[in-house]
């Protein structure tokens, strides 16, 4: 059984902690003391051990995976997967959307009449004598009602084909369908 | 290769965006930095997360390194940071030999059973270890740092790491006695 008291220093002491001055009064107590001895020997070789089993080499493969990732993460990323991108893309669609939009309104509003300028003739000058004023004569000649053409009313002869070649039906009626 | 010069030339060509000069200084701390995230996560797979993280945060970091002037004091304790947010994040799996370690040469094969067994039983009793005890022993026993490197390293005076170290010890110790006690 070891003293804990000294347990501290012994653990201390086995891994080369300690002052010289401090290290000579262990080794004093461990000269008298068998559980110490014990305990310091146990924890000596447990360090050996531990540096023992970590000698072993990582292999180069490993090393050389951690330096590609490092490097390939500071890459400088090609244009279109740095982080603007997709906020451009987005901002370039709703502009064309917007644009669109626009378009589309323009197209299917309804087209207002089109705008006929009325060609008025000028304002007669004031007559000087309203006795010899002639009237003004209407754009289209209008002929009196006996030099109208009379209308000419021709029967409406309606020719019907039946089935039957012999057979025709012809219907004869005037315009007013009497 | 190795002198500060011409680590400082090459971080002054990195931080201008030479990844060749950068890929130089992987290459320089890349045994440090995964040897040490294996010794605290023990598994390989982990360890290299660990160490691709390790080395972003250093080309992020890249001007205030260069100014602190302790280089490898400045991985380590990074390394010790990420592997513990690493730990936390993932759970721990039990620990096991691990495929990508080259095996001991050990001719009795005897022998080689129980080299192995005692190395899982070491892997397991650093398991059983707090974060910072972890971190402290394997600093300084596994890694050969001294005290005030690992109290620098891990942010702590020298006394706490004095008390981690001999915490961790008397720990694994008592571990390797129960565990090979109760296997005979």
């Amino acid at each position: 059984m070891n003293c804990p008291e000294w347990e501290e220093a012994i653990a201390l002491y086995a891994g080369g902690d300690l002052d010289a001055r401090r290290s000579v009064e262990v080794e004093r107590h461990l000269a008298v003391c068998a559980g110490c001895q014990i305990f310091a020997s146990g924890i000596m070789e447990c360090l050996e051990a531990m540096k023992a089993g970590h000698r072993q080499e990582i292999s180069g493969a490993h090393y050389a995976a951690v330096r590609a990732r490092v490097l390939a993460k500071l890459q400088p990323a090609p244009w279109w997967r740095r982080r603007w991108v997709p906020a451009a893309a987005l901002a370039a669609a709703a502009c064309c959307a917007w644009w669109l939009a626009m378009v589309n309104e323009k197209l299917h509003q309804p087209v207002p009449p089109p705008q006929v300028a009325l060609a008025r003739p000028p304002a007669p000058p004031p007559a000087a004598d309203p006795a010899r004023t002639v009237p003004a004569l209407p754009r289209h000649p209008v002929h009196p009602p006996h030099l109208r053409k009379p209308i000419t009313e021709e029967p409406l002869t309606v020719r019907m084909v039946t089935d039957d070649p012999n057979v025709v039906i012809y219907w004869i009626t005037n315009p007013k369908g009497e | 290769m190795d002198g500060p010069e011409d680590r400082a030339r090459l971080i002054a060509a990195a931080k201008g965006g030479d990844l060749a000069a950068f890929e130089q200084v992987i290459r320089q701390y890349e045994r440090l930095v995964l040897v040490t995230a294996l010794r605290l996560l023990g598994n390989l797979a982990d360890a290299q997360d660990a160490s691709q993280e390790v080395f972003l945060r250093l080309y992020r970091n890249l001007g205030k390194v260069e100014s602190s002037g302790a280089f490898p004091s400045w991985l380590y304790r990074v390394t010790v940071n990420v592997c513990h947010d690493l730990r936390r994040k993932r759970p721990a799996a039990a620990p096991m030999e691990d495929a990508a370690l080259a095996p001991a040469a050990e001719a009795d094969p005897q022998q080689a059973t129980v080299e192995a067994e005692r190395r899982y039983a070491l892997n397991l009793s650093l398991r059983r270890l707090s974060e910072k005890e972890r971190a402290a022993l394997v600093l300084r026993d596994l890694e050969g740092l001294s005290t005030e490197a690992v109290a620098r390293a891990l942010g702590s005076s020298q006394a706490t790491v004095r008390s981690q170290i001999s915490k961790a010890r008397v720990k694994m110790r008592g571990f390797m006695e129960h565990y090979f006690r109760r296997r005979q």
